[in-house]
């Protein structure tokens, strides 16, 4: 990581901008949204991928460290996923996040339960919270 | 994926709020299928989007608007980028780092 971001600030022109967005891994919970209102399943555990938030942290941390960069601004947002059913929610998590989140079988049972006994357009909600960074190149 | 994501385009709002797009020469690494960049490149002079992953760039090509030939793909990685240094104005890892 520190190799990439090196390389990327030689590309950059001098007082160029490096942005860094990507998830976080807070535990947010898994809802479940009917004509009735929403409800929450419970929160998934997110813990296996804060490894990688380390790393990029620690990461970008060596360039500010020596003078390269600048940290200019941060924020913090919420990014939504919906499914429209309770299977395309499973396959998503089985192909793209099953390294990154685990989701119990009370959670995934309990979010069958709302699911299937909720009225009218039924969608399975989860909001995941992401980091954007501003730097900017010294140099 | 077969999610709906971010209908209500909080992640280009959000970036557009961090940083300054308009007339910009700029790198995307980790562009993916395209996804974010169709969204932001209205706003940049000239954007250049990299992904190690072919399939991705194929789709990031193949839904890409007539309006926007100011964006080209490459099939690259960060860590070797065959740009003359001080090339781009803004370099974003879209959830990539």
């Amino acid at each position: 990581m520190v190799h990439a971001l090196r390389e990327t600030w030689r590309v950059l022109k001098p007082g160029g901008f490096l942005v860094d967005l990507r998830p976080i891994s807070i535990d947010v919970p898994l809802y479940v949204l009917t004509d009735d209102g929403w409800k929450t399943t419970g929160m998934p555990d997110q813990s296996p991928d804060r490894v990688h938030d380390f790393a990029a942290d620690q990461a970008t941390r060596v360039l500010v460290g020596d003078g390269t960069l600048i940290l200019v601004k941060r924020r913090y947002f919420s990014v939504s996923h919906y499914w429209n059913t309770f299977t395309a929610l499973k396959q998503d998590v089985e192909e793209y996040w099953k390294e990154d989140v685990i989701i119990s079988p009370e959670i995934w049972q309990q979010a069958c339960q709302l699911y299937k006994s909720g009225r009218g357009k039924r969608r399975l909600h989860f909001p995941f919270r992401k980091k954007i960074s501003l730097y900017q190149k010294v140099g | 994926m077969r999610s709906i994501r971010d209908p209500e385009g909080f992640e280009v709002k959000n970036l557009l709020i961090a940083a300054e797009f308009g007339g910009r020469q700029v790198l995307e690494i980790g562009c993916g299928n395209g996804w974010l960049t169709r969204q932001y490149a209205g706003h940049a002079r000239q954007v250049i989007g990299i992904d190690p992953g072919f399939q991705d760039l194929l789709e990031a090509r193949a839904d890409q608007p007539v309006s926007m030939a100011h964006v080209t793909y490459a099939q690259l990685v960060g860590e070797n980028l065959p740009f003359p240094s001080g090339s781009f104005d803004l370099a974003l890892y879209s959830n990539s780092l």
